[in-house]
């Protein structure tokens, strides 16, 4: 009854155990096919999402800021509601990002492992295939920082860290699947309640981000508490709008919300 | 037969975790008592020694090269009761000292800044003065192995396996070690001890070079024991009469060379 998150840069490596777990332990997988699934219901362009999953906003890329946070919350709305469906493997995702402080989540780190590379790979010299590697983990970083500040490389986002230089895959999978077994990791009411949040505030924040922009959502046991900036002017109408459009969506025990002053666009208007 | 070193910030229960885990394997366990060899055999008072392995370099010791050779002296020690196999070592920086031993599994605890808060509290310091100590802790180990070894000990490339302990209990934590211990990579295999008792060699021909000579490199393969040396070292006869007295102490060495003007291995300690 719990949940395994992994993230590695060895995408070939963090598929190959996550499915040989899943596998053993009898549970369903969730990886970046879901992402065909989730344009199809939001009526999005598949290749865009996948992007927005790749790449931070930008106007030459064409990938707007508004659109790239939308896009981001899909994700996260569709992945939190399969989360809590329980005895999942889930990868690819970004996960790791969003689901924090959920007892029965296991969130681990695969690393290394470059050895085990495809064949293609491993004809490149060491020198090429470490550039290549510091590459794609600097514009992870950059990914992550963007979508929800947090850095994916830190180890402090996991609760397992497996280095896959000294440890072969099927060890990985042995001890991850032991892991899984411990009592510790099992859904208890509070950490499944706990996720239940998580997903409500996810679902307000998608349903929000259609429309408006700069806005921070968090729940706590169906409580929902909307953080948002505008000029003053503007207040009122953007708390009435936040309060009409969330009320769309179900589950949400009381909502309120918390406006700041957006000093910038407010000192420029006042010396325009 | 297992070599575990188990790296943790201060209050990480690190402690609980590598006296469960040699108990389970029934394997040495020591942390302290290296500085406390190192001490008696090289005549250096320990708080000297410990200085040197947690403290950053200040201004002046960068500039001379004591660190370095107090540092020598703790990993002669080190590799010499890590040779015999069958030894948790949870003292400071392990994962480093023994970095050229590939069957050692490199372990690191992490736990958050809270609940290492709270567990210091429990010592009967304020709340604000147990953060304080931790951070300041944190902090000097963060710069001694960058000065020393330029890495990060957050890094965990530097590890085998990083385990969050407020996530999985000592318990949960021990038996994860434990199985990985098991794991064929982490065998003791002959060629494995036979390293260790090389790369115990070359520790201790270093320690008898350090002093005047810092920058020799010296690699140890089946006791054939490689000295990488400038030509001007190489010919002074302080450095002659060192190599006689390397050969003297160590008789395990098969065979002894000296190699001048050629660019030191990466192996090379």
């Amino acid at each position: 009854m719990s949940v395994l998150i992994l993230s590695s840069e060895n995408k070939e490596l963090e598929n190959q155990i996550a499915q040989k777990i899943a596998e053993r332990l009898g549970y369903t997988t969730l990886d970046q096919q879901f992402y065909n699934e989730i344009a199809k219901k939001y009526t999005l362009d598949s290749k865009k999402l996948m992007d927005a999953m790749i790449i931070t906003p930008s106007f030459l890329k064409r990938m707007p800021s508004k659109q790239w946070y939308y896009y981001l919350s899909c994700v996260e709305v569709e992945v939190l509601a399969r989360l809590l469906e329980d005895n999942c493997v889930c990868w690819g995702l970004a996960a790791h990002l969003y689901v924090v402080v959920i007892s029965h989540v296991l969130k681990v780190r695969l690393i290394g492992g470059h050895s085990l590379m495809s064949p293609g790979q491993v004809n490149m010299n060491e020198d090429k295939i470490k550039k290549i590697i510091a590459e794609q983990e600097r514009s992870r970083e950059n990914w992550s920082m963007t979508a929800y500040n947090r850095k994916e490389a830190d180890p402090g986002l996991y609760d397992m860290v497996i280095n896959l230089d000294q440890v072969q895959p099927d060890e990985a999978v042995d001890t991850l699947s032991t892991t899984m077994g411990y009592p510790r990791l099992k859904a208890m009411t509070y950490s499944k309640n706990n996720l239940a949040d998580r997903a409500l505030a996810a679902r307000v924040k998608n349903v929000l981000l259609k429309s408006l922009t700069d806005i921070q959502v968090d729940a706590q046991n169906g409580t929902v508490v909307v953080t948002t900036a505008s000029v003053k002017r503007e207040k009122s109408k953007k708390i009435d709008t936040i309060k009409k459009i969330a009320a769309q969506v179900e589950g949400i025990g009381y909502l309120e919300v918390h406006w700041n002053k957006d000093m910038l666009t407010e000192a420029a208007m006042s010396y325009r | 037969m297992s070599i575990i070193t188990i790296s943790r910030g201060s209050s990480s229960m690190g402690k609980a975790v590598a006296e469960k885990v040699a108990a389970k394997l029934e394997c040495d366990i020591f942390s302290r008592d290296l500085l406390f060899k190192t001490s008696g055999r090289f005549h250096v008072p320990q708080k000297t020694l410990e200085k040197a392995i947690h403290d950053a370099p200040g201004i002046f010791e960068r500039y001379s090269h004591t660190k370095k050779v107090y540092l020598t002296y703790i990993r002669a020690i080190l590799t010499e009761m890590v040779a015999g196999g069958n030894i948790v070592y949870y003292g400071l920086a392990g994962h480093l000292l023994l970095d050229k031993l590939p069957h050692v599994l490199k372990v690191r605890i992490t736990a958050n800044l809270d609940g290492r808060v709270k567990r210091k509290m429990t010592e009967g310091f304020s709340e604000k003065k147990a953060r304080d100590m931790i951070l300041a802790d944190d902090d000097q180990r963060k710069k001694w192995s960058r000065k020393i070894y330029d890495a990060d000990p957050n890094d965990c490339s530097l590890y085998d396996l990083t385990v969050c302990i407020d996530k999985l209990s000592v318990e949960n934590a021990v038996d994860c070690i434990c199985r990985c211990a098991s794991r064929k990579a982490f065998e003791s295999t002959s060629d494995c001890v036979r390293q260790s008792k090389d790369l115990s060699l070359a520790w201790n021909a270093k320690v008898l070079l350090v002093e005047s000579f810092p920058d020799v490199g010296i690699t140890c393969e089946y006791g054939n024991l490689l000295i990488y040396a400038t030509e001007k070292e190489a010919h002074t006869t302080k450095f002659k009469k060192i190599l006689d007295d390397i050969k003297k102490e160590n008789y395990d060495i098969y065979n002894l060379e000296v190699h001048t003007g050629l660019p030191v291995p990466a192996n090379a300690v």
